[in-house]
């Protein structure tokens, strides 16, 4: 949905650029389009064309009783999707590395880090988690503050006075 | 990578493209395998149960039991997952259709094997509102979009990868199970008959049409689909492959074909996706264009008809979460009064059944089949 998006905002940065180019003179346009003609770039411009439609028609049932749930749930689907393609992709690269005789990839499974190493990256590792657990933990913040967290309207309020 | 045969039209994806399709491909398989038999337990433990306290009765059919159902979180939670793998699947292949279209429309002009194949397209098709209300099986844009402009593949480029992902390999290689699968009824049924002229209707990309060609190399198969971007397709996989069909747009409620024309007329899984007008239409016409003394054999999804009322609420579920929306109604309705209404004699039609061709080869083989169900057809000899 997001790359339908992002088409979409492909497109009309396409049509907003075509007013801006009526600006040029009629015989550079002219020049332009004759040599469009014969350049192979041209070519290739020529032959592109709209995007493929990525959403069906029709209303998409609901699943859950909140609809905030559903997004969250694709969200959730589209990220497990997203690592199994990763995973696919460090297969393919330790596959290459072995193939061209860098290093055998049984030491990646014998690898182990030493001192330095492991600090690093179990430095880097809880930073991950905590990134992950954010939204979780955030009320906690709020609850063990001095001051108890303000609702919207009262921010207003002291921001309006 | 999985078994679907890469012919020269199939589109080939990269790497990280192909990884999606995998991805979806056994995310579907993790669904039918895993979670979706979950449905029935929780049917049977808690659902029935439940109403069963409140009603003093069981619910009493499909309607009743979907009520319940999508009340359930397991259910909902399949569901939800169900539907996004469907869209998943399909912009997992546009991402490859869409890069590769140059490539594949130059293929489709070539003719490698010399076949004596022809497509037809007429002007000014227009494509009925069943096609045009939603998106069936959610394939964006329908079968009938083509938004690669003229000589149009896109649709049928898509359809041909997603559909096998789809059916998870589940109707072979060549994504013509269902053909084999009327082939054997048609040879077991009717044996030493064969056609000299054969009409397969809704053909699609012609999965099931090549089966037939191939069964009868002699009999001149024609296929017709509303998709414009399908029988192009149709058309270009045909020739890539060495084998000889006809392919056009046109609508099976009203062809261009003569009267009694035709030998056989066959369909697979079509009759779900039209309406309840159009379907009336559909074996008027096929016994329009039927030669006397020949057959028709249109395959479709289980009827409610001698069905358990939770077997048969999940046999809904492409229809309200697929856009297979007029399968609903055609579970309902008597297919054999349909073909009596359009001018087949009663006793000259009736519904009959067959089980899956890849079910029948892995009994013969002496291993389980994944799949035993009974696929109804409409039978009629004119």
């Amino acid at each position: 949905m997001a790359r339908a998006k992002k088409a979409k905002a492909k497109a009309k940065r396409k049509a907003v650029a075509k007013p801006g180019k009526k600006k040029a003179t009629a015989k550079k346009a002219k020049k332009a389009t004759a040599k469009r003609k014969t350049g192979k770039a041209a070519k290739k411009a020529a032959t592109k064309r709209a995007p493929m439609p990525r959403a069906a028609k029709g209303k998409r049932p609901q699943y859950f009783e909140d609809p905030a749930v559903d997004k969250l749930h694709l969200m959730v689907m589209a990220l497990i999707e997203e690592l199994s393609v990763t995973r696919d992709r460090l297969d393919t690269v330790e596959r290459l590395i072995e193939k061209h005789g860098l290093f055998q990839v049984q030491e990646i499974e014998d690898f182990f880090p030493d001192l330095k190493a492991d600090a690093e990256r179990t430095g880097r590792r809880i930073a991950y988690i905590r990134r992950v657990m954010k939204g979780i933990t955030d009320e906690l913040e709020n609850l063990h503050g001095q001051d108890p967290a303000l609702e919207f309207d009262e921010v207003v309020d002291v921001i309006s006075s | 990578m999985d078994t679907q045969i890469r012919h020269p039209m199939l589109v080939r994806g990269k790497h990280d493209e192909l990884s999606r399709q995998q991805f979806v491909h056994n995310l579907r398989l993790c669904l039918a395998a895993d979670v979706m038999p979950g449905n029935r337990t929780v049917y049977e433990k808690r659902v029935k149960p439940a109403f069963r306290k409140k009603n003093k009765r069981d619910p009493k059919n499909r309607h009743e039991v979907r009520r319940e159902m999508t009340k359930d979180p397991y259910y909902r939670l399949f569901s939800a997952s169900q539907r996004a793998s469907q869209e998943m699947m399909w912009d997992s292949v546009t991402d490859s259709v869409e890069r590769e279209l140059p490539e594949l429309k130059k293929r489709a002009r070539g003719n490698p094997h010399k076949t004596k194949g022809t497509l037809r397209i007429p002007k000014n098709f227009k494509v009925p509102a069943y096609h045009t209300a939603a998106d069936i099986h959610l394939q964006p844009g329908g079968y009938h979009a083509t938004p690669d402009g003229k000589d149009s593949i896109a649709a049928g480029a898509l359809y041909d990868r997603s559909v096998f992902l789809y059916a998870i390999g589940g109707m072979g290689n060549m994504n013509d199970d269902l053909g084999k699968t009327v082939i054997g009824y048609y040879q077991e049924n009717l044996p030493g008959e064969s056609p000299a002229r054969l009409l397969d209707m809704g053909c699609s990309v012609g999965h099931s049409t090549l089966a037939w060609a191939q069964a009868y190399p002699d009999a001149e198969v024609h296929g017709l689909d509303c998709g414009e971007g399908m029988v192009r397709y149709a058309h270009a996989r045909a020739r890539n492959l060495g084998i000889t069909a006809h392919f056009s747009q046109q609508n099976a409620e009203k062809t261009d074909f003569p009267d009694d024309h035709f030998d056989v007329v066959v369909s697979h899984i079509m009759l779900h996706e039209t309406s309840s007008t159009a379907i009336n239409n559909i074996i008027r016409e096929t016994h329009r264009i039927l030669k006397p003394g020949g057959v028709m054999m249109h395959l479709d999804l289980m009827r409610d008809q001698g069905m358990n009322p939770y077997d048969s609420f999940m046999m809904d579920w492409e229809a309200y979460n697929n856009n297979e929306t007029f399968l609903v109604r055609l579970r309902d309705m008597d297919w054999k009064k349909i073909a009596v209404d359009a001018g087949f004699k009663p006793n000259k039609c009736k519904v009959d059944g067959s089980m899956l061709n890849i079910s029948k080869e892995m009994i013969k083989a002496g291993q389980e089949p994944h799949y035993t169900a009974t696929f109804p057809i409409l039978v009629g000899r004119k």
